[in-house]
Parts: structure tokens; sequence; C-alpha cells
């Protein structure tokens, strides 16, 4: 795989964490820009310690984290300029309104000086009812909080965005809205890395698919290949199949 | 991004029920504990006049040269913040022709609830319930972002960590320290418009400055402190029920205990057998003086100039003048010697005794200072000259007025007696130096000297030291805590 235009980009990363727990083997991927990369796998399969490296929350045992060729480890303020992040429940301050919640995330993200009317319209653009912009966040539903978590990533327009499991727990209906912008994302030439456990969901918005299984990234294929393969199968054999010996 | 971080902190503070809940306890509390304690000062200060009345008016045109002055304490103007040790501290100097003057404490009208609950004052409602605020606005400032998941997303952007755990400290301080001051303003305007105390007066000012430096700096340690347990705990209840052990034990407990320490490690006698002691000594010295007289007597007038006493008594003769004469120049000296010899006696074993409390008193405040209540409770109490200082500077008081007394009154006096021992068969004549007329004489009066800023400086450095300490240790601390805090 050609790594040079990645901009997200794991190389040979492993974490051991000090209980002796290895939940991260030997991991290479990449993301291109324009490009969703999906992660699946069961829970402990390593695709929250994924994030979490390239995030810097914590160090890894051995490799390297690279987001638009800075080394996450070595210069995480400069590496986190251009990544956005959004969780699997986006929590954010109740007592605040939409608007604030979105105006702090973005000043923190470099975007200062905005005005009323640009939150507005990227909260417009996540589809947030009009009436929900001034409303306190505490009052919201998981659906509207994903959206607004999706929102404080837009408005930072950072070429890379890391989602953990953004759609858990979203009814069907939002889950699909949700999708519908990360289409959008993806077509202005954002780097997207999902962690998921939405086989069907990874398969319809992932260009690429990546199965995680006890720290090592044991399968991935292309959206080509998807066209002549089932997923569902595929993954359901690996889950199924024998531990994987250190 | 810092200015960003702490106007994010100021608005979620202001938006919380904890900061409707500081504001409320510091607009009651604040100008409350001042306006009573300013009743209180108005009524000890006409009580401290009127005793003083009493005292010039009973005493007027009765001033012997043997006169037992009274010298009275006046109240503390800045015991209106801190009421201290004001219950304890003596008010009181009887003088004493002896160089003996006796110390006590003269009791007002108190009432025994107050005693037994304590005052709200300003230094408590500051180190207890402002100290407490101090924790309940920072103990999840961290911990409670983890648990909600929010310093995840902050911590996802390029956020210095110092910057988050700076702003915490700077935002939540500044929402508690507004209510705070205003709650100090509307207390100095009651003062103010009080006509009592002026806090502008010459004099108050910059010790009230000291006082309020010192408050917010305490204030900031405590906040520093919660901050600091915050990047320690992981969980919000954690972290508050860590917190409240530390501040019960930092607040209620370890200030307590220390002094009970330092009695176990270090125990000094009680004042009443130390006085027991100075009276069995000038006992002693005093038979001794006597029989060193009847053996002077004996000498004198018997040995050398072969008379009796009855001669002594009846006769006029120049032999007896000379006799007296020599007599009395030889228990002149002898008394005098005697005088020196028990006043340098009675000193030593006063300064014995001081240096043990003055030892037991220093274990106790050096073990006291892990808490920072201890240090700002010292701070304070001494500059409202309500603390441990004050009680020396009354004895420096006490003692200048024995020396005044002694000046204008206890110099002006002559004994001359004759006879074998000062109390048992003499006859004596008590005069006074010509010109000396007791109905003329002033009644003795205390100029009180109160504690100067300067020498309460002097003593409470070390505590204003340690309090600026305790401030950089428990930020360093979370700073350090928060680089290895796991914001997953």
């Amino acid at each position: 795989m050609a790594m040079l235009n990645m901009v997200l980009k794991a190389d040979d990363l492993s974490k051991r964490y000090e209980d002796g727990v290895l939940a991260l083997d030997h991991l290479n991927l990449g993301v291109r820009p324009g490009e969703v990369y999906c992660l699946l796998g069961a829970n402990g399969a390593g695709k929250t310690t994924t994030i979490n490296l390239f995030l810097n929350f914590i160090p890894p045992t051995t490799g390297t984290c690279y987001i638009k060729g800075i080394d996450v480890t070595k210069d995480p303020l400069e590496a986190k300029k251009y990544v956005s992040f959004v969780s699997e429940n986006v929590m954010l301050y109740g007592n605040f309104t939409a608007r604030q919640n979105l105006e702090f995330f973005a000043k923190l993200g470099g975007k200062t000086n905005l005005a009323k009317e640009q939150y507005y319209q990227v909260m417009r653009r996540v589809s947030l009812q009009e009436k929900a912009f001034e409303q306190r966040v505490k009052t919201y539903s998981k659906g509207m909080r994903q959206k607004l978590g999706i929102s404080i990533a837009i408005i930072k327009d950072a070429p890379a965005i890391l989602l953990d499991e953004p759609t858990s727990g979203l009814d069907p209906k939002a889950a699909e809205e949700f999708l519908e912008i990360l289409t959008e994302l993806k077509s202005e030439g954002k780097a997207i890395l999902m962690s998921t456990h939405d086989i069907f969901r990874a398969k319809e918005i992932g260009d690429r698919v990546g199965i995680m299984k006890e720290g090592r990234l044991v399968m991935e294929r292309t959206r080509e290949d998807l066209q002549f393969e089932d997923l569902v199968k595929i993954y359901i054999d690996y889950m199924k199949s024998e531990p994987l010996t250190a | 991004m810092l200015k960003t971080i702490i106007n994010k902190e100021i608005l979620e503070a202001l938006l919380s029920f904890r900061f409707l809940f500081g504001t409320l306890s510091c607009l009651i509390l604040i100008p409350i504990g001042i306006y009573v304690n300013m009743k209180e000062y108005e009524q000890r200060r006409v009580e401290y006049q009127e005793i003083e009345r009493l005292y010039q008016e009973r005493s007027a045109g009765q001033v012997y040269t043997n006169f037992q002055a009274e010298g009275y304490r006046p109240p503390s103007i800045l015991s209106v913040f801190s009421f201290g040790l004001e219950s304890f501290l003596p008010n009181k100097v009887v003088t004493s022709e002896n160089g003996d003057y006796q110390i006590s404490k003269e009791q007002g009208i108190g009432n025994p609830e107050s005693s037994l609950f304590g005052k709200a004052d300003f230094l408590f409602n500051v180190g207890f319930i402002i100290s407490l605020l101090g924790l309940i606005f920072t103990f999840n400032s961290i911990s409670g972002e983890k648990e909600d998941a929010t310093l995840r997303l902050i911590m996802s952007n390029p956020v210095p960590r110092w910057q988050v755990v700076l702003a915490k400290m700077i935002g939540n301080y500044v929402v508690l320290i507004i209510p705070f001051l205003i709650s100090v303003v509307v207390g100095l305007i009651l003062l103010n418009t009080s006509g009592v105390v002026s806090i502008f007066a010459h004099g108050l000012f910059l010790p009230f400055a000291l006082i309020l430096l010192v408050t917010l700096a305490f204030i900031l340690a405590m906040c520093n402190l919660g901050l600091l347990i915050s990047t320690l705990t992981h969980r919000s209840i954690i972290s508050m029920i860590t917190l409240l052990f530390i501040w019960t034990a930092l607040v209620l407990s370890w200030p307590k205990i220390s002094p009970m320490i330092a009695t176990i490690l270090y125990p000094v006698k009680p004042q009443q057998v130390h006085n027991s002691e100075k009276q069995l000594i000038r006992q002693n010295l005093e038979n001794e003086l006597d029989r060193a007289r009847r053996e002077l007597f004996d000498d004198i007038f018997t040995s050398r100039f072969g008379l009796t006493f009855d001669q002594l008594r009846k006769e006029t003769t120049e032999i007896v003048t000379k006799a007296k004469t020599a007599f009395g120049q030889a228990r002149a000296t002898l008394d005098k010697k005697y005088e020196e010899r028990i006043t340098s006696e009675l000193k030593k074993l006063d300064q014995e005794y001081l240096n043990r409390r003055s030892a037991q008193s220093a274990i106790a405040r050096n073990l006291s200072r892990i808490s920072p209540v201890s240090c700002y409770t010292y701070i304070v109490t001494e500059v409202s000259a309500t603390g441990i200082l004050e009680l020396s500077n009354f004895l420096e008081n006490s003692e200048r007025f024995q020396q005044q007394v002694k000046q204008q009154l206890y110099d002006k006096s002559i004994h001359e007696w004759y006879g074998p021992t000062k109390t048992k068969g003499a006859w004596r004549i008590d005069t006074s130096v010509p010109g000396f007329d007791p109905e003329k004489q002033p009644v003795p009066h205390l100029s009180y000297k109160p504690t100067t800023l300067s020498r309460v400086l002097r003593t409470e450095w070390i505590d204003i030291l340690l309090l600026f300490l305790f401030n950089i240790f428990f930020f360093a601390a979370s700073y350090v805590g928060f680089l290895r805090y796991d914001v997953r």
C-alpha cells in the first residue's frame, strides 16, 4: 500500500498496558484524503486504543502515529491541529447551549472570531433544529448530541477526523443522517478513520474496511473487494476463528 | 487558548448551583460576621472606657506613694475581623510597690453560647466556610470533566496541559473571589457607616490590606488543593470524599491536635504552680532578709553601740541618733541588695517559665503549620492584635506601666523603720519626698501601645511565606498530576 499520501498513518504501532495486556500488536494502516476507513472488531479488539494513540491520549509501546506526516508522540500539539474527534457518547457542557459548546470547541480548534451565524450554519448543516441552537445541551437526545459532536468536528475543518463508534446507540434514522454527513465530509477530502460495530454501515460508507482481532489488523478490504465478498460472513468467520497466538 | 478555557470555566461556574450557593454564603456570612463583631467591639470599647473612668474616679486624690495603679488593655479595633484569643488575653495590670505587678483578665458580660460554639467572625467565615467553598469550586474540575468525557474532547485539540490546569485554577478562583470581594466591600461599608470603625483611618488600612492579601492567598491555596485532588482522582465522588476528609483533617482536626501533641512532647507546669513557686521563693528570701536584718540590728545597736531596744525607742541622745543613722544606712544597703536579689530570682524564674511556654508554643505552632488554615489563623489573629503576640505585647506594656508608676510614685516614698525586723517589734515612719502631694498626683494611666505591623511581620513572615509556598506546591503538584493524567 502506498503510504506516502496518507493523512492518518499508523506505523508498526503496538500498545501494551501496565497490566501486561497487549491491546495493539504491530498495526499498520493509513487513511488518504477523501477516504473513509472503517475499523471493525469485537470489544477489546484494539479499535479505541488505535484512536487514543492517534490523539496521544496514551503513548505507544512501539511504533509511531502520524497525522499529516507529523509524529503524534513527538509533536502532539502540532499534530492535533489537523485532527477532529467524535466519540461514542458526545458529552458536552450540559449547562451551555449548543452554540456556546460549539464556540468553545471551535476556539480550542483554532477558529476564533467566528460570527454567531457561522455557528448556526454548521448546526444547520448537521440538521439540528433551529430552536435547539440556543437550548441547553442537557436537554438534548443522544442523536442531537452526536450531531453537535460532528458539527464540532466540521467547524474545526481539520483534514483528518477520528470517530469512535459514533453511531452506537443511535436510532436508524439518526444513524443514517449521521452517515450522510460523513459522506459529505469525505467528498470534501477529509480522511476519516471510524471504529464501529456496525458491519452494514461500514460496508456502506467505508472505502476500506479493516477487521481487528486481539490487537491485530487481521483483514483489510477495499470497497471494490467487498462487491464480490460478503463482509458479514468474513467478519463472523474471523470472530469465530481460534484465538491468535502472541 | 488560555483565555478561552478560562472564559469557559467562568461561564460554567457561573451557571452552576455552587456559584449561587457560594455567592449567597459570602453575601450573608461575611457582612453579618463583620457587623456582629463590630457591635461586640463597640460594646467592649464602652466597657473599657467605663472601667477606666471608674478607676480614675475612685482613685482621684488617693494616689499615695504605695498606690496600686491599674492599667487596662483597650480592645483591638481589628478584632472586628478576628476575635482570636480576646476571651483569654489578660486585659488588666495592677502595679505593686515591690515590683511584682499582677495581670488578670477582667471578665465582661459574655454570652456563654458564643464561647461554646466560637465566634462567626471574618476569620471563621474564611477559614471554615470559604475554604470549603474553595474546595467545592474545584474538587471536580479535572475528575468531573474526565467523568463527563469532555476532557477527551478538550485534549483532542492542540491545548497544552499546563493551560488546562492554569485556566481551571484561574477560572474557579475568579468566580469564587468576586462574590467574596463584594461581600467584603459590603462589610466594610457597614463598618464605615457605623461610625465605630473606619477601615481607612490612619494605621488601620495597611493591616487590613495585609489581612485581605493573605485571605486571597489562603483561598487560592484551598482552590489549588481542590485542583490537586481533582488531578489525582478520576471520579467526582472520590474527589469529594477525599477532599472532605482532607478538609476535616486540615481545618477541624490538625490545628486542635497540634497543641495537644506539643503538651505531651514538652510538658509545662500550670501557671498556678508557677505562681505558687514564685510566692515560695519570695517568702524564703524575705525570711532570709529578716534574719539578716536581725543580725544587723544586733550588730549595730547592741554590739557596736551597746544600746538596748528600750533605749533606742525612748531616748534621743546623740549616740542613739548616730546608731539610728548607721543602722538606717546599713539596712538600706541590705534591703536594696535583697530587693535586687528577689527581683532577679523571680525574673529568672519567670523567664525560665516563659521559655518553656514559648518552646511548647513553638512546637505546637510548627506542627500546626502543616495546615494552611493554621498559617492563615496565625497571621490574621496577630495582625488583628488578638493572637499570641498580643500576650507578649501586653506583658511589655505592663512592665512599662510598672516602671512608669515606680518613677511617678514608688520612687517618691521613704520608708524608715527601726527594729530587729520589719514586721515584728519595729516602728516605722513612711513618708514621701518633700513636695509630694497625693491629692495633686494624676492617677496613673496605661497608655497602651499596640503591636506594630512591622513586629507582626517579623513574627509572621514564616506563615505568609508558607501560604505562598502552599500555593506553589499545590499548583505544581496539580500540574505534574495532570501531566500524568489518563484523559481517556
